[in-house]
């Protein structure tokens, strides 16, 4: 957990979300799909301790970045190895994906393969979060 | 269209599994009241993040849950101008028999064509997956119905 984040960090935290997309972009070229989505996932403690809309949607970004690269077909091996948490903070993103009209169907997908992994208890935890994707 | 609709139910259903675990939570503002806290709105330790399901840019349901409500609000595919009419007079002549509906909200939330409002006392009387039963049924069924109310309309010109 993020003890006395403040807006002034948030330019910080942006440059690390440009950092995050370059290198998941160039996973994503080289079709290591895995190896993006943990990288796109990884230390969400800052992004979720921001207040800002613009760093949560560049980070947003990211994430629907490799998403939408994943096929249908290929998401059961890349979900396969993923941490609990991550699989959490993945649900979340599937709910903020969710809230706007591209990709329902690859992400109402995605809802249901998460939701295989996570069960009822990481829609519980998406709903519940204060610390918001 | 119709290969959505399937996830989108299920997406739907599983996600209103999560919301609707409600218990009962009187009043923290007025004693001896107990109000629907999504409703009342007051304390933001009460209410949970809304989350939106879209289908597509017309199709869309938003669960707002609470501790001791939920608020289910859906907006119904409308094509153009005739399913707009037809679908306001039908939801219009849904919600004035709200009552009869027992969870149904006499109001739609803003951007939504129909609401319904789930309080721990429904839940208390009745079965949770059955009433998840019926609003997913609900939201079939009333595309079923303006599609076939289009049609009488249309054939009814002719």
């Amino acid at each position: 957990a993020v003890v006395g984040y403040t807006m002034a960090d948030d330019a910080a935290v942006l440059a690390e979300v440009e950092a995050r997309k370059g290198s998941v972009t160039s996973m994503v070229t080289q079709k290591n799909f895995v190896g993006a989505l943990t990288a796109a996932l990884a230390d969400p403690e800052k992004v979720l301790a921001s207040k800002s809309a613009n760093v949560k949607s560049a980070n947003a970004a990211v994430v629907f970045q490799v998403i939408e690269a994943i096929e249908d077909k290929e998401i059961d091996g890349v979900l396969e190895g993923l941490d609990p948490l991550v699989m959490d903070l993945l649900m979340k993103y599937v709910y903020k994906g969710l809230g706007t009209p591209e990709n329902a169907n690859s992400l109402l997908k995605w809802h249901a393969k998460v939701l295989e992994r996570c069960g009822p208890g990481g829609i519980v935890r998406s709903m519940t979060d204060r610390k918001t994707v | 269209m119709a290969s959505t609709l399937k996830p989108y139910l299920t997406c739907v259903r599983t996600t209103l599994n999560a919301a609707l675990c409600l218990r009962n939570f009187p009043s923290q503002t007025v004693e001896r009241h107990n109000k629907p806290e999504v409703e009342v709105r007051g304390s933001k330790e009460l209410l949970l993040n809304p989350l939106t399901i879209c289908r597509t840019d017309k199709e869309k349901c938003l669960i707002e849950p609470s501790v001791n409500s939920v608020r289910i609000s859906i907006q119904i595919k409308q094509a153009d101008e005739l399913e707009e009419v037809l679908c306001h007079k039908f939801t219009r002549f849904l919600m004035q028999r709200a009552d009869q509906f027992i969870i149904m909200r006499r109001k739609a939330t803003k951007g939504y064509s129909i609401s319904f409002l789930v309080t721990h006392a429904h839940l208390e009387k009745m079965w949770k997956d059955k009433l998840i039963d019926f609003v997913i049924q609900f939201m079939e069924d009333i595309d079923k119905e303006i599609s076939a109310m289009k049609l009488a309309v249309n054939s009814r010109a002719r």
